[in-house]
């Protein structure tokens, strides 16, 4: 062990006591002892400080130490200041939890939009863009619910009392409303009935069938 | 010969029904809603006779959407064996034109089988002869008899005959006192009218005559020929004078009166909004026909073997004939969107003729496809992008419904696409016999867990190393399907969804590939496929 591994290591045993900066001196006599302190106070691995009129030296981690237990002030002031990083390490953990979970929507969020991008071909999108993403099983769900809404007493709706509805609450146009009514009357024909007349509906050859109800 | 050994073509041929094709009413709702008719009128039957306080007025309403049936079965009611107990007058409104209370009104009255009135006639006169018998001298003033005439037992029989004929007039100054004990005295200046063929004749009559007219008419139906009186409007509309003039026979209460109204869900909900005094009238109606799911599959198909089965009951129809016809009407209902009974029947009234004309012995796709193109020309199916025939379309659909492993059919037509897009000098984004195997997955998306929509996910590369995305394989999971969730993990995963019209045309135009029958001319629709499922 080197001479200045030996006076740190003499720094360090001495724990919250310290040790007199005279008795090092007296010690080792044979090195600068100041420039050697100086040093290592520049590299925060000691501190020097006095007792009465005394200097004393702690290693870093003897001195927090020493302080607690001779300076109510500080420890005071270290207890709060302990609070207070908890409650900002809670606040962190909470944000870090928030920050993942929304790292997780948007990832399912991108997948769904590339999905959709992906599922439309050229061809398909030539004879008809959707405009929105839609969950259609929520969409049908509403459109359902809609349809009990306002059915008359043997079922039947006019679908521009749905659109009015639907397209507002999903802020889709006429055209989308219709192609999404279509599709989930067409999926689901023996659910839905549907009959002609009306100024506008889903056109099956020809005919604007205005009117649908559940079966 | 017509087909399945029937020596005459069952199906009617007009485009709206006649008395003659309503003789048979097949379909399970069709039929539910005739029984419901029957036990109204049956019902009201009950309660004519009596002289108890109950309301004898009926209404029902007929509603459901053009060309579902409403006039079949109403004209079916007509001459079922029902009019034992009613009499029936059958309107359409469609026919009647200025729509005017008086012109209604006549419609109504002419509305009654043809010799309605002069039956009438002739009972009121039996009815006076048989309640003047007691007293010779009133029967001999009504009916004129001279006193040779009287000598023989039948002289009053003869002298009926002869007003009957119109040869003489009776005289009716006398007739009061044989009504008075049944009818008013509105009633018998009404009666005195019919007996001198004027009743039908009249003119300038208020809505309060027309109505007392009416319930005459009621009360000598039921007291002479023992039957209520049923009125049929077919193609009830919501125009005012129309609706004017049902309202005011719905609050005179006819009595032994039943009214029916038939429909469209259209006019019904605009009567809501145009006339709502009427609408409410309607919407307590005691019967409230519902012929919910009458343009279902099910119902449809039944009404086509009905007619089949009426006509012949013992006909050679076996089973799997029966299967195979019935998997045709599907495709019509399903792949040309021929949704409704009239349609469908007009088609089997066709194919039955192009079939007797070839002597085929039964309805299969070729009669079908030869049906179609004579009767809609033009017609294309449903979603389909190349000029594929009905009879091919029929039998490619088919060979997907029954094979087992729909995804080696789609791969190896793919295959045969890209492969043909090779040799043609198309860039595709495929290599020359890509091992597809790996790199399609299928998803089935239909509930029922027919392939009738696929989901087909590709992996867009030219590598043959690059492995597909792998997906539940969600074939027949029941009602419970849901779609599955597509994740993809590289940006070169392409999912296609193909419905069924384009799963049978990729079949079809790689069936013609591969036999070498694609003319110059298919290459541009061979092209647009490909680019459709997104191969180049």
């Amino acid at each position: 062990m080197s001479l200045e591994e030996k006076i740190l290591d003499k720094i360090f045993s001495s724990g919250i006591s310290g040790v007199k900066k005279t008795d090092l001196k007296k010690e080792f006599a044979s090195v600068d002892l100041d420039s050697l302190l100086n040093l290592w106070i520049k590299q925060n691995e000691i501190i020097m400080s006095k007792k009465g009129s005394t200097s004393y030296c702690w290693h870093k981690d003897s001195y927090l130490q020493y302080l607690l237990d001779s300076d109510p002030k500080f420890k005071y002031t270290f207890e709060l200041f302990k609070e207070v990083k908890i409650s900002f390490q809670n606040l962190s953990n909470s944000v870090d939890k928030h920050v993942e979970k929304l790292d997780g929507k948007m990832i399912v969020l991108m997948d769904s939009i590339l999905a959709t991008t992906t599922t439309r071909n050229p061809f398909e999108n030539s004879v008809s863009p959707p405009q929105k993403v839609i969950n259609l099983q929520n969409f049908s769900e509403d459109f359902d619910l809609t349809i009990c809404k306002y059915s008359d007493s043997i079922g039947w709706v006019p679908l521009s009392t749905l659109r009015n509805d639907l397209s507002q609450k999903y802020e889709i146009s006429e055209k989308e409303f219709y192609d999404l009514a279509e599709q989930i009357v067409d999926e689901n024909r023996s659910k839905y009935e549907l009959s002609t007349g009306g100024n506008e509906g889903i056109m099956i050859r020809g005919l604007v069938y205005g009117y649908v109800r559940c079966l | 010969m017509f087909p399945y050994n029937l020596d005459k073509n069952p199906f009617p041929s007009g485009p709206t029904p006649n008395l003659e094709d309503a003789h048979i009413l097949g379909g399970k709702r069709h039929q539910e809603a005739r029984n419901s008719i029957f036990s109204c009128i049956e019902d009201l039957v009950k309660y004519s006779g009596t002289n108890d306080n109950n309301d004898k007025f009926r209404i029902i309403t007929v509603i459901q959407d053009v060309g579902s049936g409403k006039t079949h079965l109403t004209l079916n009611i007509k001459i079922s064996g029902i009019n034992e107990k009613a009499i029936i007058s059958y309107n359409d409104m469609a026919q009647i034109y200025p729509k005017k209370i008086f012109s209604i009104y006549q419609s109504m009255i002419n509305g009654f089988p043809s010799d309605y009135l002069y039956n009438l006639k002739k009972e009121l006169l039996y009815y006076i002869r048989d309640r003047s018998k007691t007293d010779n001298k009133i029967t001999k003033k009504i009916f004129k008899l001279g006193f040779f005439e009287s000598l023989t037992g039948k002289g009053i029989d003869n002298k009926i005959l002869q007003i009957l004929e119109d040869r003489i007039e009776p005289d009716l100054r006398h007739i009061d006192y044989i009504f008075a004990d049944n009818f008013s005295k509105t009633d018998i200046s009404i009666i005195k009218t019919i007996i001198q063929n004027r009743f039908e004749k009249s003119k300038s009559l208020t809505l309060i005559d027309m109505i007392n007219f009416l319930s005459t008419l009621s009360k000598i139906n039921l007291k002479l020929l023992n039957k209520i009186s049923l009125y049929q409007f077919d193609e009830f509309d919501n125009h005012e004078e129309t609706l004017s003039f049902m309202k005011a026979i719905i609050n005179a209460h006819i009595p032994n009166t039943i009214l029916m109204l038939i429909l469209t869900p259209s006019s019904y909900l605009k009567m809501a909004s145009e006339n709502s005094s009427v609408y409410d009238r309607l919407e307590k109606a005691n019967y409230k026909i519902d012929l919910a799911g009458s343009n279902s599959f099910e119902e449809i198909s039944d009404i086509v073997l009905e007619y089949i089965r009426s006509y012949k009951p013992h006909a050679t129809f076996s089973d799997i004939q029966r299967n195979e016809l019935l998997s045709q009407i599907k495709i019509l209902y399903e792949d040309f969107d021929l949704r409704n009974i009239r349609s469908i029947l007009n088609i089997m009234y066709s194919a039955f003729e192009i079939a007797s004309n070839k002597k085929m012995s039964i309805i299969n796709e070729q009669i079908l496809d030869e049906t179609l193109r004579k009767i809609y020309p033009g017609l294309k199916i449903k979603g389909s992008i190349v000029d594929i025939s009905i009879s091919d379309y029929i039998k490619i659909k088919n060979r997907i419904d029954f094979t087992k492993d729909i995804k080696r059919e789609i791969v190896n037509s793919l295959r045969g696409l890209i492969n043909y897009l090779h040799q043609q000098n198309i860039k595709c984004k495929y290599e020359y016999n890509s091992p597809l195997e790996e790199i399609v997955n299928v998803v089935y998306k239909d509930y029922t867990g027919s392939p009738s929509q696929i989901t087909m996910l590709l992996n867009e590369t030219t590598s043959p190393h690059m492995k597909s995305t792998i997906l539940d394989n969600t074939k027949k999971t029941g009602q419970d399907f849901k779609y599955p969730n597509i994740t993809t993990r590289d940006n070169k995963t392409m999912s296609i969804n193909l419905d069924r019209s384009k799963i049978i045309d990729l079949l079809f135009v790689c069936d013609k590939i591969h036999k070498n029958l694609h003319s110059i001319d298919d290459n541009n629709k061979i092209l647009l496929l490909a680019q459709s499922i997104n191969l180049c």
